[in-house]
């Protein structure tokens, strides 16, 4: 399972874009058929340099990764926004949640990690969670 | 045109492809391999030279992709169809090469059956794609809602209570702006162009 969400650099981004890569990533880990995943896109991303899509692409590896191993959840879906002010990512899971008002264990690199990356590209980010009801986590981009 | 050899063209760089789809193809009947090339450029010059009607191109050529190859085909000779070759299934190659032109998708794992039914269907005049591919359609059916993230669903629900944009921006915490962008990512996602008609489809499909 963790196979899935980290495989090494994908092909699809470097020769694509961002969009192509997720599709990918995500078709990959449907065909493990533990999980359904989603992907929905607007507006384009073709002004994205490649590094910054690489930064966004590990964000959502891990975001997905978070929601593989601990949500127990059936269902993922990931949206990428572009709009006039930044790009938005929605990741969501109707997993186990938790309470976001008291997130449990923050110890881990894999939020430090996230909310070093969501600095480099001087975005924002707020997790919105309830026991039972799913988790959801948007990203806040700006260009 | 049926009942006509077909002529093929084989565009790889690796020596064992080429030899192994050749000696398949040339026992087919009504199929001739009319030239192999190691590169995009031996590609162009040799369909500069011979008639071709169905050319076989990998994806992952040196220095020019297959992508670009394909593209350029189809547009400097419009009488070639192209089926791609590769090795991966991924939709992102498969949608780059569709994009570019060709009329089939075929993995390398194919087997003689496989790549058989790729000329027939191709020249045929539909197109092919191994199995194993999804070819992939619009996300857009008419049967199925599109997925909506919750904040989307929220700001939906507050719209079909006739709440105006500020009055939905002061009851999320959100700014009048990332309303107006959800609104709009909203009748994208259900193909229409105003708020009246994104409430009667959402009330259909009862996600209000």
């Amino acid at each position: 399972m963790r196979h899935v969400a980290h495989n090494m650099m994908p092909e699809a981004l470097l020769k694509f874009n961002l969009g192509d890569a997720i599709q990918d990533f995500c078709d990959g880990i449907n065909e493990s058929h533990i999980i359904k995943m989603k992907f929905t896109q607007i507006g384009s991303l073709q002004a994205l340099s490649q590094s910054n899509a690489i930064v966004l692409y590990r964000i959502i590896q891990e975001l997905t990764n978070n929601a593989l191993k601990h949500a127990k959840a059936e269902n993922i879906f990931i949206q990428i926004t572009k709009h006039q002010q930044g790009i938005t990512i929605t990741v969501e899971d109707d997993g186990i949640g938790f309470n976001s008002l008291a997130p449990p264990n923050t110890k881990g690199d894999g939020l430090k990690n996230l909310q070093t990356r969501i600095d480099y590209l001087k975005g924002s980010w707020d997790i919105k969670s309830e026991i039972n009801n799913g988790t959801s986590i948007n990203i806040e981009i700006p260009v | 045109m049926k009942g006509k050899t077909i002529e093929i063209l084989l565009v790889d760089d690796h020596a064992l492809v080429i030899e192994g789809m050749k000696a398949l193809l040339e026992k087919m009947p009504l199929i001739n391999v009319a030239g192999t090339a190691g590169n995009a450029f031996e590609a162009i010059a040799l369909l500069k030279k011979m008639k071709v009607d169905i050319a076989f191109i990998d994806v992952n050529l040196p220095d020019i992709s297959g992508i670009e190859l394909c593209a350029k085909i189809t547009k400097e000779f419009p009488g070639v169809q192209v089926i791609a070759l590769s090795t991966f299934q991924q939709s992102s190659y498969v949608n780059q090469m569709i994009g570019n032109g060709a009329v089939g998708y075929l993995v390398k794992s194919a087997g003689k059956q496989e790549i058989e039914e790729s000329i027939q269907s191709v020249w045929a005049g539909k197109m092919y794609f191994s199995s194993g591919i999804n070819n992939r359609q619009d996300p857009a059916k008419d049967n199925e809602p599109p997925t909506l993230t919750k904040r989307e669903k929220e700001v939906m629900k507050l719209i079909a209570e006739g709440k105006t944009s500020h009055e939905i921006a002061s009851k999320l915490f959100l700014s009048i702006y990332t309303v107006d962008t959800h609104r709009k990512n909203l009748l994208t996602k259900f193909e229409v162009n105003n708020t009246a008609l994104l409430i009667t489809i959402a009330a259909k499909f009862g996600m209000l």
